[in-house]
């Protein structure tokens, strides 16, 4: 949903980045638009209009290239990340504490999806910032994720990275 | 046989040993040393998607190297033919997967440049190969 969002600019700005929080603004349609911020981030501003309440909103790190977005359906309690690219330095640092300040506040019991499924293989970095970002999942009040992969060789790296956390063993793969 | 024909047959087997040494645990210098390391590699293995440039060619052979161990070797290739234009060259062969790793027959394309006077592989292409990755996914899962 986000992919065909941000596809779509439409007159939707906001700057409330807390995940599951009330858009104030009048919106009659859903999409995004992307504000450029320093350090060379794009934070993603999703907005969408459903029985006249308002979505979460998508934090996304990086570019069209290599980053990540995430975000938190509260109607379904379900944290949604998605990556693509093949990941440099910083967006590979900032993900697994930018997955975590998006899963801050949680009700406990929910749940994550991953979609992985543009996404290369990682170098040290990233693989080191996943395996953080797995280990904390229960702390953070995930109680199963889902992580769906079309690239193989990236289904494998992630598959041996999981395997090296206890809390692994709450990840499912597609 | 030309001696640039030999010498990127040479180069062409220091590969293969390299993919040798990656999947018997005796890790990837070799294999580090087989490739021109520039933005214009390319790679496609018998699983996953193209990567493009050395970084990315660099992380997928790390993927491969961290199935690696001793008792997971016995790759061999057979019918190495080489194939010379200038400064660029190819090759083709039959890449014998280690049993550990599927045990497929896969059909490989190599491309190679000479630079500095130095032939080093800039691409690597691969038959698809479900069963290698059919395989790893059995060893990432304790199965």
């Amino acid at each position: 949903m986000a992919t065909k969002a941000a596809r779509n600019v439409l007159p939707v700005r906001h700057t409330d980045r807390q995940p599951g929080a009330r858009c104030s603004l009048p919106c009659s349609n859903f999409g995004a638009e992307m504000v450029r911020s320093p350090g060379d981030r794009t934070v993603e501003v999703l907005s969408r209009c459903l029985s006249g309440r308002y979505s979460p909103h998508m934090e996304r790190i990086g570019d069209e290239r290599a980053g990540f977005s995430v975000g938190f359906d509260p109607a379904t309690s379900t944290v949604h990340v998605r990556a693509w690219g093949f990941w440099g330095v910083e967006v590979a640092t900032a993900f697994d504490s930018e997955v975590s300040n998006g899963c801050r506040g949680l009700p406990r019991g929910s749940t994550m999806f991953m979609d992985m499924s543009e996404l290369k293989p990682m170098r040290d970095e990233g693989q080191l910032s996943f395996r953080r970002l797995i280990g904390e999942l229960p702390r953070l009040g995930i109680k199963d994720t889902t992580i769906r992969t079309d690239n193989q060789l990236t289904k494998l790296q992630l598959l041996r990275l999981a395997g090296t956390v206890a809390a692994g063993e709450l990840i499912r793969f597609t | 046989m030309t001696n640039d024909e030999q010498a990127v047959i040479d180069a062409t087997a220091r590969f293969y040993d390299a993919i040798e040494k990656m999947v018997s645990g005796q890790g990837l210098e070799a294999m580090r040393e087989a490739w021109h390391h520039t933005d214009r590699v390319t790679g496609g293995h018998p699983s996953g998607n193209w990567s493009e440039g050395w970084d990315e060619v660099w992380a997928t052979w790390e993927v491969f190297a961290s199935f690696g161990r001793e008792d997971r070797g016995g790759s061999s290739i057979s019918g190495l033919r080489a194939y010379v234009y200038g400064d660029t060259a190819y090759t083709t062969c039959v890449f014998q997967a280690s049993p550990a790793f599927g045990g497929d027959p896969l059909a490989c394309t190599n491309v190679l440049r000479r630079m500095d006077g130095v032939w080093k592989i800039i691409h690597h292409h691969a038959d698809k190969s479900p069963s290698m990755g059919a395989a790893l996914e059995r060893i990432a899962t304790g199965g």
